[in-house]
């Protein structure tokens, strides 16, 4: 390198370093949580997913504004109960938090009105690749429609079966119960003895109960909607509603309705159900006071297509009328990034949707790792058609009659059928 | 009001002006009265209400642009079997609770009345159930009739050997909404008699014992008419709030089961924040108004006093 | 006391009074039991609602949840916003109120029909409905997340008006017409005549009002969004978490919510009935 007089190496490095910091942008664009100069504030609001939601929400925050020190986000839940009236009154106000964790059943329909931003070309930064691949396919095809890419999958929680070995012991059923739908029945009747009960599903529309109810349909090859969003009238599924009909018919369950799921879980504790419909983060329960029995967790047999589990996933989103979205997706990718999704599902009992942490993850808490492991990779989720929450819920009073025993499973998928087309329409 | 004399010395002219200025005089201090009430009444009630009929007739309007619907949200609200459903349940509740009430408040009522000793321990008492918030009493009730160790369930089942499905069961449910709203209400009903049976004149009682009337001669015959007026604003009070039941099919039943306890207001909460259908539940709004209207008409013109 | 015995004289028959023990002591068991277990929760270390067996009395008896409002939560605020804002809306619902009901029960203005039809349909408007409109108003006047917002629309609601309107309906006109004739302006007339004469009513109004105002859940839900700002309700609304509800938690908040507001009824109501007793006293 030939040496110039000294005001050509201080133009030099002068150049150069201008040319470094006018790349450095285009270099780490997207990666802005190396740039110490990320600034502004933006708002952040979520759904708690334990009693110490801020607490930890706080320790991502911490996180991220160790990188970027004049950054600042202000954390702030909604209530799961009334989660639609307060994200529609935030996108109403017209300064809508800039980031939004939205389940998969809700943010649809805020997306099909143009409240989120399309995060296609976000996503798809070549630099962002390697994170953008660590999640999982499946997770992504629930982020996205037709019209875009609408956040970045980070959570879910995965609805799985609990089973009391002890009962399933007893009556000599525990290897055979989850082989096949009869089997299950068999197993069912088995264990139902004086106020035990052998099974139980949620079937109240305000317990969300279409969550139990989906694996059967998805395993009869069935679903709410075609793949291309047109309607079907939820052809292929009639059997599998038949069969809940029967298991709710023949005595095994708890009175249709007479207990809410919190009530369906207590009772799983104390013993009373063999085989119950629950959801992972009541493990959390289950391993801080243990029940005087033995429990595993698993899925639903198989139907004639599939083995499916169900699960609900959320999404991190920016909403359109954000007045710092630079900010904002530097602070999910910091949120959706290994480590600190990693941690906080740990915190928390949920699931992740990335396939690089899932070894790290609950080392501690085997049924949770058996989930992560097994049943993450089966899960068949909603379809994220804006309608789909609207749909779920006007359908579920006709599950409510079939499992009462007023129809068949087939007039109850015609019926279901019927409110579906009318509403894809 | 007229003046009680006209002054002679004042012409035809001056007579009329002095009047108006009177008038106006008097319209503008009735109008300062007014003005608080209409001022807040106008702002935060009659423009959303107005607001409300224009969304009536556009899709969306509050996420999304409106656009025009023309009459489209007003045929849905006709052809909707849901909206057909959820006024037959609000009217059922409405005859399930007001009466069991009344007639239970005026019990209460009767019984309160001659208590000279503890009476305002009782009455506080008595009123703790209507203090609470919905969420406390959805809470208090999901124990009450659970089919293990609710005490009304068992109590029921030690009685009667039945298990009741209170919640689950399509025909039990909204009785049991009712039953709960009853127990809910049942203070502020007796509370409301007993300041009626308090104020009715003691000495037409003290004739009619006089005249050899008994207790209960003098129930039917004296006490049930003079509370014509306490009764008359009762029911009319109580169908309006009843016809907005809300908050306990909100905590415990979400409308079902098998959309057994779906209420207008529920269907118009639902259609503004789960279905995002603003322009249809502005239209069961207005349909709401209507029926509560009507029925308030109807219930006026068959309590109208004879005489004025 | 000879009076107020002589006011109950008609001495009710000791079957009946039996008869009226038993149905006051089934109302105030009835009232009150279903509370036994809220309480019997709030002092358990549980976050079920229900154990297998049932056990009744905590045992040991268990602070935790109690402590954990104020230390988790900002269970402070929330009560100390509610009793303020209810204090606040009863106020100011009183005085707005009662000029109205007097200028529509015993003043002649033109008009007069057409405001009391408008105010009597609005009645019959639900709050669900009015949810959006009312939040976009209160929107455009930068009120979101004040607790003026939750202070101004309440004082709307004109159901008090035609409550009040009816109490002073019922006084003489006399009354007022003597006033007048003695040369008293409306303002006095209302002062100095009318309210202390309807002053039981005005206190069941009050009570109504201020108890509206502190079980009131849908408005502040969406009109507050900052914790600290909050209001009771969607404050303990806000304490389910999604998968378990911590039910222990929940039954001691609703206890301590209720606290003040039954203190303050039990204040209220006594002014209530001294107020009906003395009144049936005066004949």
């Amino acid at each position: 390198m030939s040496v110039t007089n000294t005001r050509g190496v201080n133009r030099r490095r002068f150049l150069s370093a201008l040319a470094g910091s006018t790349a450095f942008p285009y270099l780490f664009r997207a990666e802005s949580t190396r740039a110490a100069g990320l600034s502004g504030k933006i708002t952040m609001i979520k759904g708690p997913h334990s009693a110490d939601e801020a607490k930890y929400e706080a320790e991502i925050i911490d996180d991220f504004k160790k990188a970027n020190p004049n950054a600042d986000v202000d954390f702030t839940t909604y209530d799961w109960a009334n989660m639609n009236a307060q994200l529609t009154a935030g996108f109403a106000s017209g300064s809508p938090p800039d980031v939004e964790y939205l389940v998969d059943l809700v943010y649809p329909a805020y997306a099909e009105r143009g409240l989120l931003q399309d995060m296609t070309t976000l996503v798809n930064d070549p630099s962002w690749k390697s994170e953008h691949d660590a999640i999982q396919p499946f997770a992504w095809e629930l982020a996205k429609s037709s019209k875009g890419t609408w956040g970045v999958p980070v959570l879910g929680a995965v609805y799985n079966i609990f089973v009391n070995l002890d009962l399933l012991n007893a009556a000599g059923v525990a290897n055979t119960w989850n082989k096949s739908y009869p089997d299950l029945m068999a197993a069912a009747k088995a264990t139902t003895k004086g106020d035990t009960f052998g099974f139980s599903m949620r079937t109240r529309v305000s317990d969300y109960a279409f969550w139990d109810w989906f694996p059967y349909i998805h395993n009869a090859g069935a679903d709410i909607l075609n793949k291309d969003w047109t309607a079907n009238g939820l052809a292929g599924a009639e059997d599998a509603m038949q069969f809940l009909i029967d298991l709710h018919k023949a005595g095994v369950t708890p009175p249709v309705g007479s207990v809410d799921w919190q009530g369906q879980f207590d009772l799983f504790k104390a013993g009373k159900i063999a085989i119950y419909h629950g959801e992972t983060p009541e493990i959390n329960d289950l391993l801080t006071t243990p029940p005087p029995f033995k429990w595993d967790v698993a899925y639903a047999p198989p139907g004639p297509k599939a083995q499916t589990v169900m699960g609900n996933f959320g999404i991190l989103s920016i909403a359109a009328a954000s007045k710092n979205k630079d900010l904002a997706w530097a602070f999910i990718k910091h949120w959706a990034s290994g480590p600190e999704v990693g941690r906080f599902a740990g915190e928390v009992n949920l699931q992740v949707v990335r396939t690089d942490i899932v070894d790290k993850l609950y080392l501690d808490k085997p049924p949770m790792q058996k989930i992560q492991k097994d049943f993450v990779p089966r899960v068949k989720g909603v379809q994220p058609h804006p309608k789909i929450l609207t749909m779920l819920q006007q359908i579920w009073p006709v599950a409510e009659s079939a499992y009462l025993g007023s129809v068949t499973g087939k007039e109850a998928i015609a019926q279901m059928g019927e409110i579906i087309n009318k509403l894809a329409a | 009001m007229e003046a009680a004399t006209s002054p002679s010395h004042m012409t035809e002219e001056e007579h009329r002006r002095q009047r108006f200025w009177a008038a106006a005089r008097h319209n503008l201090t009735a109008y300062i009265f007014l003005a608080p009430i209409l001022i807040f009444f106008v702002v935060f009630m009659a423009l959303p209400v107005v607001w409300l009929f224009y969304l009536s007739f556009q899709h969306d309007g509050i996420l999304a642009p409106a656009q025009f619907a023309g009459l489209d949200n007003w045929r849905r609200t006709f052809s909707d079997g849901l909206v057909v459903k959820c006024i037959g349940n609000t009217l059922y509740y409405c005859v399930l609770a007001i009466p069991t009430v009344f007639v239970l408040g005026m019990i209460v009522a009767l019984s309160l009345q001659g208590v000279r000793r503890g009476a305002a321990l009782l009455r506080i008492l008595i009123y703790f159930p209507t203090l609470q918030a919905s969420l406390i009493v959805a809470l208090i009730w999901t124990f009450m009739i659970h089919p293990d160790f609710g005490l009304l369930a068992l109590s029921i089942r030690a009685l009667t050997g039945v298990k009741v499905n209170f919640l689950g069961d399509p025909h039990f449910a909204m009785p049991t909404i009712a039953m709960i709203e009853v127990w809910k209400g049942l203070g502020f009903w007796s509370i409301l008699f007993l300041s009626g049976l308090l104020a009715l004149p003691s000495d037409l009682y003290h004739a009619a014992e006089l005249d050899g009337a008994g207790s209960i001669r003098r129930f039917f015959s004296l006490t049930l008419p003079l509370m014509k007026p306490t009764f008359y604003f009762g029911v009319i009070f109580a169908t309006i709030v009843n016809l907005q039941l809300f908050d306990s099919v909100f905590v415990l039943t979400d409308g079902g089961p098998v959309n057994s306890t779906a209420t207008i207001a529920w269907y118009i909460y639902r259609s503004l924040f789960t279905f995002s259908d603003p322009g249809f539940g502005a239209t069961l709004s207005f349909l709401l108004v209507i029926v509560v209207l009507a029925l308030t008409a109807l219930q006026t013109w068959l309590m109208r006093e004879r005489t004025p | 006391m000879r009076a107020a015995r002589q006011r109950l004289a008609l001495e009710p028959s000791p079957a009946a009074r039996m008869l009226a023990t038993l149905v006051l002591a089934i109302t105030v068991v009835i009232s009150l039991a279903p509370f036994f277990y809220v309480v019997s929760t709030s002092l358990k270390e549980t976050k079920s609602l229900f154990s297998y067996p049932p056990r009744w009395i905590p045992d040991p008896v268990y602070l935790g949840n109690y402590l954990a409002l104020f230390e988790k939560h900002p269970f402070g605020w929330w009560l100390g916003n509610t009793l303020a804002i209810s204090a606040i809306v009863t106020g100011l619902k009183l005085v707005i109120d009662g000029m109205a009901a007097y200028a529509l029960a015993k003043l002649d203005f033109s008009g007069k029909h057409a405001i009391v039809t408008a105010l009597l349909i609005s009645v019959a408007v639900p709050l669900a409905a009015l949810l959006i409109p009312l939040f976009l108003i209160t929107r455009s006047m930068g009120l979101i997340d004040t607790r003026l917002a939750l202070i101004l629309p309440p004082l709307a609601n004109p159901l008090g008006v035609f409550m009040i309107r009816a109490f002073i309906a019922a006084l003489p006109d006399e009354l007022i017409h003597s006033a007048r004739m003695d040369g008293a302006g409306e303002f006095e007339i209302l002062r100095r005549v009318v309210v202390p004469l309807i002053r039981p009513g005005l206190v069941v109004h009050a009570t109504f009002i201020f108890a509206t105002q502190y079980t009131t859940f849908l408005w502040p839900l969406v009109a507050v969004h900052d914790l600290k700002k909050q209001v009771i309700t969607v404050g303990i609304s806000s304490l389910r978490a999604i998968f378990t509800v911590d039910w222990g938690l929940i039954s001691a908040a609703s206890l301590v919510a209720a606290a003040p507001l039954t203190i303050i009824f039990i204040l209220f109501q006594q002014a209530f009935f001294q107020q009906s007793l003395a009144g049936a006293l005066k004949e």
